[in-house]
């Protein structure tokens, strides 16, 4: 019974052999299959994966150059980098971000809310980009340095890292030649990556000014390194791996930015921001030969060292809303109506024209009538007869008003822009605003205004109506009337050097265009000039005597001009709030033989030209003879018995 | 000529464990290091496993599988329980989402591994008792279909689809084998087809491993993460690898680097030459573990034989296909190299079991058949043939 149950089961097995051979086959076939994979991933596609390995574990680490300074003059530091210390947090190494986050809140402080957006920060991240630290805090002091390094252990998972930071140690002195810098954005990234991929995100890029305009000279050359790393993204330091890697791992050190050497001189600029210290304009010092830029100042300033961290919104958006536009440079990037300034264009345009000579005299009895509207004089009496000398002397605008009747609109607009008005000047930070000097063409084109008539070639004539200039514009148009004609370009950067000292850019003097006229001309002009600020009845006489008194030593040629902000109505503003009060201009330029400095000021909502914006500009003339010159000039100015009449042009 | 087939097996299996202990030292050290600041750390916890592996397996060689045999479902009862523990609080571990282990204080294992042993000996029981009814459904197949249904359930609970499949493929493969209708085998698999795609569908994170499986590149960076880096791995081996020790994808680039994904560090470090010389020993342990199960003392003894060797060459070929990206992520060991306690100690065990049906078996009768019905030799035929 048994030796028969043995034999069935044996039978069975003889009878199943061919399942298990079929069974067997199946195994083999599949085998087959793997070896057969293995062979096309292993060998035929080897260098492949090889090369995606080696990709994997050998990774590059950009090292970022040292940003280049920018220096003043003689080389005094304006822009430079020092070291920061920044907290990170490692989200994959921290057990409760957010009791860590409030540790740090309790031990040196978190915004409340830069703490919020950490924390959606944090949330963010999945898989292995929680191995990446976040910046919590950036340019700790060294107090709240020591505090969180003594506090390490209750804070697993954060870290103090050394960065460079961009440091102004000026404060806001200069604010808007320098600029600022920034982390770079969306559209600047594709911008400037359009032929090369230079900047990654999170890259610091100058962001205005000099900071911009010199990025390419002051950023340098980023090195990069080759590190062997495991797949977290820490550096791996097995010599053995290293030593069979020892080809691929290289290092090629940056190079540092290059240092800006601007043309301002420091000194001056301080001495004149201390001295102009009015709530909202501008003042650009220059050399009027060589066109070299002194000093510029644009009120209100702002913090260069601020704007290059983390500004907190609400602190951004204070700036942009601030109703006196911190952020415009009110030298280049804002335009008004130059009023008097502007009546060099056609005492210009009709001298060169030969409308009239020095000696052509016309009266003023305080209107210009055109048609039905009455072109008022600013002196409600009237100058009387005078000839163009006086009418600049006294700014009268009925003599202006009839040399634009017998202008053409198109002829001072040619004069204008012979100037270097109504066009970039080519300062080279940030975007200038090129101004408006309308011709015939303006007003077929901007229908608002209706078409043209004659009443705008008169407005035009003592820069009101449509004309609108830049402060740099107008100082560099009077550069023009210094230089005997030569229309120059403005120069900001003297030069640049690289780190070994060596000179790779030198700005020398460059002349736009001259104009085509008479010496005599500009001279007569310039003769004008000079009695607003020293004749008896000059815009800016006294003024000047409050400033130089007696002193003859230094002689000015200057103009004063008042831009209109509201309609005036019988020659006064309907209203006197600061908002609607005018702008004041004045630019001169000194000495008119020889001459080695000019400064333009725009006060604005200064009122007059002579009372809101002469005193500033004769005092930073003062300035730079004393400073430059070594010239003394009297300190106690005698005003009484001043015989001279305050002028509202 | 006589081949001592069990020796064969147990030389294989020595080599299969030492290829294992030294790629586990590789492919862990430097993720041992980095976590528990001991380079070793993995390397002795595997060296205990494997000295408890051996003691099992000396165990159950010595111990007449015929206890099983007597006790089937007692057994199978246990081990459906032992599962079902890991739903106790306290004693159920969950790792990555699944409820696999289970903690009895002093030991934390898988009882899935205990479960797979469990359902091959119930099933060889019930196969072996029921050997003439098999061609009938309600006789032969339902049975088997029962149990297996029950413990799919369990294991795709928890989730456990790895084993699941792999238990499903040696309880078709059984019965197969024992000679049911293929019908019924056909049937079962067709009406698998929507289950599994219900089960996959259902779950995100196994639709997560479809969609990666289908293209490791463009999810290298989420859920291909795993699978393309192993492709990586495997890849930059070439032909002879990089050399032993030299693996860089074992930098952490490769998670589970020395337990489900270990062949990716063995072929980067000895290349095609070196996986398929390991695949071979497989081959061999499957072969001689066939030959063993083929002159068993009795028919119980040739199926337990035949399920435990399936089994295995299953796991091998899961483990290999996912690695290679031919198949979707299952989240089962490579047996006898991975890293793992459940999964060393219960492959050991296998092998006891394995040792003792060939010590039980009847050798004089059977080595006379030996070398005609000699599988290798019937494979080098079909081989010459150009069949393979």
């Amino acid at each position: 019974m048994l030796k028969d149950k043995i034999v069935t089961e044996s039978e069975i097995r003889n009878f199943y052999r061919i399942s298990y051979l079929i069974f067997a086959f199946i195994i083999v076939a599949v085998f087959s299959i793997i070896i057969i994979r293995l062979y096309k991933i292993q060998v035929r596609m080897g260098e492949y994966y090889y090369d995606r390995a080696e990709k994997n574990f050998i990774q590059e680490v950009r090292l970022s150059p040292l940003r280049g300074r920018i220096l003043d003059t003689k080389g005094r530091v304006i822009a430079q980098n020092r070291p920061s210390f920044n907290l990170f947090l490692t989200p994959a190494f921290v057990k409760n971000y957010r009791k860590t986050l409030e540790s740090i809140d309790r031990l040196i402080g978190i915004p409340e809310e830069r703490f919020n957006d950490i924390i959606s920060e944090i949330k963010k991240k999945r898989g292995l980009e929680r191995f990446k630290p976040i910046k919590i805090l950036s340019d700790l002091n060294f107090d709240q340095v020591a505090i969180i390094e003594s506090n390490i252990e209750e804070l697993s998972g954060t870290e103090i890292l050394m960065d460079s930071y961009r440091d102004y140690p000026l404060g806001e002195l200069a604010s808007h030649i320098v600029g600022y810098v920034g982390e770079i954005d969306k559209k600047m990234l594709s911008d400037r990556n359009k032929n090369q991929e230079i900047y990654k995100q999170g890259d610091i890029i100058g962001k205005r000014g000099i900071e911009l305009s010199y990025e390419d000279y002051l950023r340098g050359e980023e090195g990069k390194e080759f590190i062997l790393v495991d797949a977290k993204g820490f550096k791996v330091d097995s010599s053995e791996v290293k030593d069979f890697l020892k080809e691929k791992i290289k290092k090629f050190p940056p190079r540092q930015g290059a240092d800006v050497y601007l043309t301002i001189d420091l000194d001056y600029q301080m001495e004149l921001e201390k001295m102009f210290n009015v709530l909202d304009g501008g003042l650009i010092a220059i050399n009027p030969v060589t066109g070299k830029i002194y000093a510029l100042i644009s009120r209100p300033s702002f913090s260069p060292a601020k704007l290059s961290q983390r500004i907190s919104r609400t602190d951004w958006n204070n700036l942009i809303n601030d109703p006196l536009k911190p952020l415009i440079n009110k030298v280049t990037q804002d335009h008004y109506p130059p009023g008097s300034t502007f009546k060099i264009v056609p005492a210009l345009a009709a001298l060169d024209k030969r409308l009239i000579t020095e000696n052509t005299t016309s009266f003023c009895n305080g209107v210009f009538q055109f048609g039905t509207r009455p072109f008022r004089c600013w002196a409600k009496r009237g100058h009387g007869n005078l000839a163009l000398h006086r009418a600049i002397v006294q700014s009268c605008d009925v003599y202006f008003y009839r040399l634009g009747d017998r202008l053409d609109i198109d002829n001072i607009y040619n004069y204008a822009r012979m100037l270097g008005f109504g066009q970039k000047t080519g300062l080279e930070i940030d975007e200038e605003t090129p101004g408006i000097i309308p011709n015939r063409d303006y007003y077929k084109k901007n229908k608002k205004f209706g078409s043209y008539h004659k009443g705008y070639a008169i407005n035009s004539s003592i820069g009101q109506g449509d004309v609108a200039v830049t402060l740099i514009q107008l100082a560099y148009a009077y550069a023009t009337l210094a230089n005997g004609g030569k229309h120059i370009k403005p120069i900001i950067v003297d030069e640049i050097r690289d780190r070994e000292n060596k000179v790779i850019l030198k700005n020398e003097p460059e002349v736009i265009n001259e104009l085509n006229t008479d010496k005599g001309i500009i001279e007569a002009i310039v003769d004008g000039l000079y009695g607003v600020t020293s004749e008896p009845g000059g815009t800016a006489t006294f003024q000047k005597y409050k400033v130089f008194g007696n002193d003859k030593r230094i002689k000015i040629a200057g103009k004063t001009g008042t831009a209109q902000v509201v309609e005036m109505r019988d020659g006064k503003n309907i209203s006197e709030s600061y908002m609607h009060k005018d702008h004041a201009w004045f630019v001169a330029f000194a000495d008119v033989d020889n001459p080695e400095i000019l400064v333009a000021v725009l006060h604005k909502h200064g009122g007059h030209g002579a009372s809101g914006a002469s005193p500033y500009v004769f005092n930073a003339i003062k300035l730079f003879y004393e400073k430059y010159k070594g010239m003394e000039f009297d300190k106690n100015i005698n005003m009484r018995n001043v015989s001279f009449i305050e002028s509202e042009d | 000529m006589n081949t001592n087939y069990n020796r064969i097996l147990n030389y294989t299996v020595l080599v299969l464990v030492s290829i294992g202990i030294v790629f586990i030292y590789s492919s862990s050290s430097v993720y041992a290091y980095k976590r528990f600041d001991n380079p070793e750390y993995f390397l002795f916890k595997h060296l205990l496993y494997v000295g408890i592996g051996l003691v099992a397996m000396v165990i159950l060689s010595r111990t007449d599988y015929s206890v099983f045999k007597r006790h089937p479902y007692l057994i199978i009862s246990i081990c459906i329980l032992l599962v079902l523990m890991v739903y106790i609080p306290k004693i159920g571990v969950i790792k990555n989402g699944a409820r696999r282990w289970i903690n009895l204080g002093f030991i934390t294992f898988q009882p899935s591994e205990i479960l797979k042993y469990g359902f091959v000996i119930y099933i060889s029981y019930l196969i072996s008792k029921s050997q003439e009814k098999i061609s009938s459904f309600k006789g032969g197949f339902l049975p088997g279909l029962f149990v297996m249904m029950i413990v799919a359930v369990i294991l795709l609970k928890q989730p456990d689809f790895g084993t699941t499949v792999l238990l499903l493929f040696t309880f078709l493969s059984l019965y197969f084998i024992a000679g049911t209708r293929l019908s019924y085998i056909f049937g079962l698999v067709i009406a698998a087809i929507p289950a599994v795609y219900y089960i996959i569908m259902r779950s995100p994170y196994k639709r997560a491993r479809i969609m990666a499986f289908l293209d490791p590149e463009v999810h290298k960076d989420t859920i291909g993460y795993q699978i393309y880096e192993s492709l990586i791995s495997l890849g930059s081996g070439g032909l002879f690898g990089q050399g032993l020790g030299m693996s860089k994808q074992k930098l952490l680039y490769l998670p589970a680097a020395h337990t489900d994904f270990i062949l990716s560090i063995i072929g980067e470090e000895t290349g095609f030459a070196g996986v398929t010389v390991l695949m071979v020993f497989f081959l061999i342990f499957i072969i001689a573990g066939f030959r063993i199960a083929l002159r068993a003392r009795d028919l119980f003894g040739m199926y337990l034989g035949s399920a435990i060797t399936i089994m295995f060459a299953y796991q091998v070929l899961i483990n290999t296909a996912v690695v290679m990206s031919l198949i979707p992520t299952k989240g089962l060991t490579l047996p006898f190299i991975s890293y793992g306690g459940s999964s060393i100690i219960f492959s050991l065990a296998g092998v006891g079991i394995l040792n003792n049906i060939y010590l039980n078996s009847n050798n004089a009768v059977e080595d006379a058949d030996a070398l005609k019905t000699d599988l290798g030799v019937m494979v080098d035929r079909m081989a010459r043939k150009g069949k393979v």
